[in-house]
């Protein structure tokens, strides 16, 4: 497996991430919803594309059309869901007391 | 003589304004031409750091691509659009590029696309090594009966047995179920290390 240090700072982005496991995230969306500036984000999203996690794509648009160069999205891998569920479950884990109850990082609560 | 000097000097004022205020749009130009390529230039030198030329078009064209979208696209006045562009190039310079380049050069190939990656699949691990004392999991979707008939069929016990299940919470703005259980551990991997079932924890 490859290894990957959980640090705080990957533990929100993944939490990012998982939010919406589907979705598809830009560098400048990311940065604003972790408030990380660029020089934290982008070697973070290389590491985690490089162990497979994430998955970088260029868009799939008409530059002429949109007025603007095609931009790179990221979205997680069906095994980074694995993963990035796994270590934050880990993590949370570490740091949750022992009562019973929600996860630190993920209090799924269903709704009806 | 005096009216002579008196229409030379209105000429020259005239002139002198039209030339003024030509210099000063030539040099508005200019210093707006050259700020607004300024954040790219940062890019270009961040790019340096990035070891292989394959990779560092990439980066280059993706960090370009965001810097426009920010330069461009983002809400607020040009010169604070602008000085977000220079924020984000000047610290891919400082601290982004080298840190993409130690990943890559771990690596040992441009982390370009997601094709031919290493499986992140958890090998060896499990949810059962992890909690061996079965975990409190939530079941997240809209079918609570359907998803009980279902873990009884295949796995032979049921969430609704367990305190935590039907739990009616009352909050200031709403009023929700909570479906939680005890998941045995022999069958988290099952239940919760998949994406078979909408669960979370």
């Amino acid at each position: 497996m490859p290894k990957v240090q959980i640090t705080v700072a990957v533990a929100r982005i993944l939490r990012e991430f998982l939010a919406d496991p589907s979705a598809e995230r830009y560098g400048y969306d990311l940065m604003r919803a972790t408030s990380f500036p660029s020089g934290k984000l982008y070697p973070i999203l290389t590491k985690l594309v490089r162990i497979g996690w994430l998955v970088r794509e260029r868009e799939d648009t008409d530059p002429a059309g949109v007025g603007r160069p095609q931009r790179f999205y990221y979205r997680l891998s069906s095994d980074g869901v694995d993963a990035a569920r796994y270590e934050l479950a880990v993590l949370s884990e570490q740091l949750a007391s022992p009562a019973r109850g929600p996860g630190l990082l993920q209090p799924g609560l269903a709704r009806s | 003589m005096s009216g002579l000097l008196a229409i030379v000097a209105l000429l020259g004022l005239f002139f002198g304004s039209v030339i003024w205020a030509a210099v000063s749009d030539m040099f508005k130009d200019e210093v707006r031409t050259r700020l607004t390529r300024l954040p790219h230039l940062l890019i270009r030198a961040a790019s340096v750091w990035i070891p292989r030329a394959a990779a560092r078009d990439d980066l280059a064209d993706e960090w370009n691509a965001e810097l426009d979208f920010i330069v461009y696209g983002t809400e607020g006045l040009p010169l604070t659009r602008l000085l977000r562009g220079l924020i984000f190039s000047a610290d891919l310079l400082l601290h982004g590029a080298p840190g993409v380049a130690r990943e890559i050069a771990a690596s040992g190939g441009p982390s370009t696309e997601a094709t031919g990656l290493a499986s992140a699949r958890i090998a060896g691990r499990t949810w059962s090594g992890l909690f061996p004392e079965g975990r409190d999991i939530f079941y997240e979707g809209e079918d609570p009966t359907g998803f009980v008939s279902q873990i009884r069929t295949e796995f032979g016990f049921s969430p609704a047995l367990d305190s935590g299940w039907g739990v009616k919470i009352h909050t200031d703005d709403f009023c929700f179920t909570s479906y939680s259980f005890r998941c045995p551990t022999e069958h988290l991997d099952a239940i919760y290390g998949n994406d078979r079932f909408p669960m979370g924890s």
